[in-house]
């Protein structure tokens, strides 16, 4: 039995090392995520910008007001009440 | 093992690689076991720092998804004491810094404000360890002062001063979420080492409001108090089917994108006054409900009314008048009488039926419901009063939902403003079905033949009543300032909005409901029951 007694310490030696390497990779994997998430949380900021601004610019163009300044302004076009039009 | 007693010199070996392999291991084990927990706090306060996450305030929208109110990520850029010229000069090149020269930072100084995420990413790109990006966000209004008393505005915190966004602060700024992380030489968090507190995130808030029958509801109104000359106003706009508030305009109103705007109250909710001759329906209401006269009853109306030396009179002499046509004409006397028949009590308790003096179910800011006059002594020029709408205060909203009672065949309704509010609709039977379709046929002819003629549209036909009021300075009626008011129902036959418009603040030359507020009233339905796709007669 003592035989064995060296190659079993230099064995769990050999696991210790093995799971020291698997615990800094795993530290590693986990900041990396970490990281690529914050990229994420960033990238999804900046397309909410985007889209409120495409949004806005939406509302802007297609909204009442502008509608009816270009019809007046640029159209040269006039409010007819519905009894008049032919 | 006899190998290694046979050769010493190999055994001397293996013992010093068994004591060195040994202490090696005591010494982790001492380290990761004994100190393990003091070297790696150590280790991480030295590299590790709290940061508090913010979410973003919620966004406020219109039912039809239109923003009144978002938030836009932006990074303020500020220099550390330290920062070299070359490093400053570096900065220039990317951004304008608007004429900004180099100095010794002494402390940390704001050099650039609201950058851009590709500005941003320009900077970080430099690398310069004497710089720190700020992240803010910056409130936008696209609707601008169309809705600004509604929707009210936040401050630079981030919380909300006035309007809905100070009323569901809670909802739309969420819960802060605080963390400890670990961070990289440069400063950047790598890794989250502790959640110190969960953080719940904010959320986006829909309105019933429809932003382009706000526009028109805004567009007239302005046009209108400023052909007048008032100097106020207000208009609402209720959807009677869908229980909902559709348009909430209020002028004078401020442009909330401003940071040095003046505020602006919201006169829907905040404004109470004394309503005058558009209560008279209400009160008829009340005395057809008493059974005390039915809707075509033959009234006798004196010349004047003389009570204890104050005289009530109307314009010219009716002689008789039928119910409806007291409403249709919106005859001082008539109303005079119906107050009698109903009694000071009757009366006050008809009106607080119709919601008048109890707070609106609004969450909204600072909210008036107004106030009737309970005196126990009341006299008879109070009750008289009180019939033709004097002695009495209430806002516009009260005054609509009032009126959406007679589009709703009698049923109360609590109209909501927040899309999806989780609380059901309180309704309540206040009057029968008969009384409000009788009511709503003498509102018919005010606008066919009566006082608010000028609300007649070509293309629909809407029920109304128009109302004058002198407004009481110092104790007393000025008759050289009026409110003026019309609130219709249309269009006939579905009734299914209700518009309230009021202009305050006229003067002596034109200043009545039917000449001011029912032609406002006109332009307004004409657009929205065209724009919601309502058919002409």
């Amino acid at each position: 039995m003592k035989n064995y007694f060296l190659p079993i310490i230099f064995f769990q030696l050999v696991i210790i090392t093995y799971l020291s390497f698997i615990l800094v990779d795993v530290r590693w994997e986990i900041r990396s995520s970490f990281k690529v998430q914050e990229a994420l949380v960033a990238q999804n900021q900046e397309l909410e910008n985007l889209y409120y601004q495409l949004l806005t610019e939406e509302f802007f163009l297609n909204s009442p007001a502008r509608i009816e300044k270009k019809a007046k302004e640029d159209l040269g076009m006039i409010k007819v009440r519905p009894k008049k039009v032919k | 093992m006899n190998i290694y007693y046979k050769n010493w010199r190999l055994f001397l070996i293996f013992l010093f690689l068994f004591f060195s392999i040994l202490s090696i291991l005591v010494r982790i084990i001492y380290v990761q076991v004994e100190q393990g927990n003091f070297l790696l706090q150590k280790g991480n306060n030295q590299n590790s720092s709290e940061r508090i996450i913010e979410f973003k305030r919620g966004s406020i929208f219109d039912k039809n998804g239109i923003p009144l109110a978002i938030s836009i990520t932006g990074f303020d850029l500020f220099a550390l004491s330290g920062l070299k010229q070359d490093d400053f000069l570096r900065i220039q090149n990317i951004i304008n810094l608007e004429g900004l020269k180099y100095e010794n930072f002494d402390k940390k100084s704001l050099i650039k404000k609201s950058l851009s995420f590709d500005e941003m990413r320009k900077i970080r790109s430099l690398k310069i360890d004497r710089l720190e990006l700020e992240k803010n966000y910056k409130r936008h209004y696209p609707l601008g002062e169309q809705v600004a008393p509604l929707v009210g505005f936040s401050g630079k915190d981030g919380y909300g001063l006035e309007g809905l966004e100070k009323s569901y602060n809670a909802i739309l700024t969420g819960k802060p979420l605080r963390e400890k992380v670990l961070k990289d030489g440069a400063r950047s968090a790598i890794e989250r080492l502790e959640i110190l507190e969960f953080g719940e995130k904010s959320k986006d808030i829909y309105l019933t409001i429809d932003s382009n029958i706000q526009y028109i509801a805004y567009k007239y109104l302005v046009e209108a108090i400023k052909n007048n000359d008032g100097t106020a106003g207000t208009v609402i706009i209720l959807d009677n089917s869908a229980k909902e508030v559709l348009a909430l305009a209020s002028y004078p109103s401020y442009n909330p994108n401003n940071p040095m705007r003046s505020i602006k109250k919201n006169r829907a909710f905040l404004e109470s006054y004394e309503p005058g001759s558009i209560v008279k329906p209400l009160a008829l209401a009340g005395a057809i409900e008493n059974n005390l006269i039915d809707i075509d009853t033959e009234m006798e109306l004196p010349i004047k009314i003389d009570i204890g030396g104050n005289i009530i009179n109307d314009r010219k002499k009716y002689g008789k008048l039928k119910a409806f046509e007291v409403i249709k004409e919106s005859s001082q006397v008539g109303a005079t009488q119906i107050s009698f028949l109903l009694g000071a009590d009757r009366l006050i308790e008809n009106y607080k039926k119709f919601g008048f003096s109890k707070p609106v179910n609004i969450n909204f800011p600072s909210t008036s419901f107004g106030e009737i006059n309970t005196r126990d002594e009341i006299s008879d020029i109070e009750i008289a009063t009180l019939g033709y709408g004097y002695g009495l205060t209430a806002t516009p909203f009260q005054i609509s939902q009032a009126y959406a009672i007679f589009a709703n065949h009698g049923f109360y309704y609590d109209f909501r403003i927040i899309k999806d509010d989780e609380y059901p609709i309180f309704s309540e039977q206040v009057i029968s079905e008969s009384t409000a379709k009788n009511i709503l046929f003498a509102m018919t002819e005010v606008v066919e033949n009566g006082t608010g003629i000028l609300a007649k549209s070509e293309n629909y036909d809407v029920s109304g009543k128009t109302g004058t009021t002198e407004k009481l300075r110092d104790g007393n009626y000025k008759s050289s300032s009026y409110t003026a008011s019309f609130i219709g129902i249309g269009p006939n036959p579905s009734n299914n909005l209700t518009i309230f418009v009021n202009i305050d603040g006229l003067g002596s030359q034109k200043y009545s409901g039917g000449s001011v507020a029912a032609p406002l009233f006109k332009n307004i339905s004409n657009d929205v029951f065209a724009y919601m796709g309502y058919f002409n007669k």
